[in-house]
């Protein structure tokens, strides 16, 4: 009988430590996954921003997707140099936002607060100076490696082709 | 039976166990998106550090790349108003009048959280494209059959979703979601 009641105990410990592992590990491994679908399509590099084509049926980069948007994606590494975004922001809504190895969003901007023209961001992984890039907003990544994403509205289909054009004068490299 | 083969087993049983669990939680929406409203759910902790280790997986799995509350709220409707599943053979009428926000669009997805494919190549209306009646609130057909005025082709899905985001909603919108005005989902046919 204590036998028996020893191996249950046993196998519903590991089976708990089995479900808390998986439901603890399943976001960094979509975006992990997710990431290396961008990398692959753009050569494989991290820190190179890839814009997708605008989102029809046939789109299955990621689940959910807004057709009503523009999407661009650099997966980033900042492990061991920052990241420098710069982008042209439209007359439409518009944002990047900035995910974790975890998928949280750590942090995002939309038109309305991206001020300067074209707008700039360093992301890094510890704080520091960047005296040449002093309009450019500084930002700590919680993660060495995440996926930064940019967002743009269209509401009108006859703008499509002048917003895409904005799009991809959007930039994301590494600094020095 | 020996120690080894035992111990075999109880591994393998504790796997499908944990393992099991796991995705039955994960994928179990509507447990895990606190606020209803109506036909409509959301989590105000969606995209944020504050969404917890359930929360986060879940969405991950349906709903990678979330933005935080201050940038978009999404609601999410698995059913009708009367509570059942929305399905692709019946049709239905989203029907309701301007949301607080800057913009806000609706959106059909498929049981696999991707867009429908359709002839027409409509998937969404958002407040912008969006025909209004004299009243000016908005009535958007959800069916596989083609429909006048606003239509959403729901093609062949077993199940479907609707999701409506709210870019930069209004701060009554995040402070009372659960009571805020959405459009219903009313079922018109279902043969």
């Amino acid at each position: 009988m204590k036998r028996r009641v020893y191996w249950i105990s046993a196998v519903l410990a590991a089976a708990l430590v089995i479900h808390l592992v998986t439901v603890f590990a399943l976001p960094y491994a979509i975006l992990a996954y997710a990431g290396a679908r961008f990398l692959s399509s753009s050569d494989g590099k991290a820190n190179t921003i890839f814009h997708l084509e605008p989102v029809t049926a046939e789109t299955r980069d990621v689940v959910m997707l807004s057709p009503d948007l523009l999407y661009s994606v650099c997966a980033y590494d900042v492990s061991k140099r920052p990241v420098r975004i710069v982008a042209t922001v439209p007359d439409t809504y518009w944002s990047v936002s900035f995910y974790a190895s975890n998928t949280d969003n750590f942090f995002v901007a939309n038109d309305r607060q991206a001020n300067a023209a074209p707008a700039e961001w360093i992301l890094t992984s510890k704080h520091a100076q960047f005296p040449g890039w002093q309009s450019a907003v500084v930002i700590i990544a919680p993660s060495p490696k995440g996926v930064i994403l940019f967002r743009t509205l269209v509401t009108d289909e006859s703008r499509l082709d002048e917003l895409i054009g904005i799009q991809k004068q959007a930039s994301c490299e590494p600094v020095f | 039976m020996k120690p080894l083969l035992k111990g075999l087993l109880a591994f393998v049983v504790a796997l499908i166990l944990g393992l099991g669990s796991a995705v039955a939680v994960v994928v179990h929406l509507p447990k895990n998106l606190t606020v209803n409203n109506g036909p409509w759910q959301t989590n105000l902790a969606v995209g944020s550090a504050q969404s917890g280790m359930y929360m986060r997986a879940t969405v991950a799995l349906a709903g990678l790349f979330a933005l935080n509350k201050s940038e978009t709220i999404y609601f999410l409707a698995r059913t009708d108003d009367d509570g059942l599943p929305l399905r692709s053979r019946c049709e239905y009428i989203v029907e309701g009048g301007d949301l607080n926000a800057r913009w806000w669009s609706i959106t059909l997805y498929g049981w696999d959280c991707y867009l429908i494919p359709n002839e027409a190549g409509r998937h969404s209306y958002n407040g912008k494209n969006i025909g209004r009646e004299t009243d000016d609130r908005f009535r958007i057909h959800v069916s596989s059959a083609s429909k006048e005025g606003n239509w959403l082709p729901s093609g062949d899905q077993r199940r479907m979703y609707l999701t409506l985001r709210l870019y930069n909603p209004a701060p009554e919108v995040y402070q009372n979601p659960g009571t805020v005005a959405l459009p219903s989902i009313k079922r018109v046919r279902c043969p």
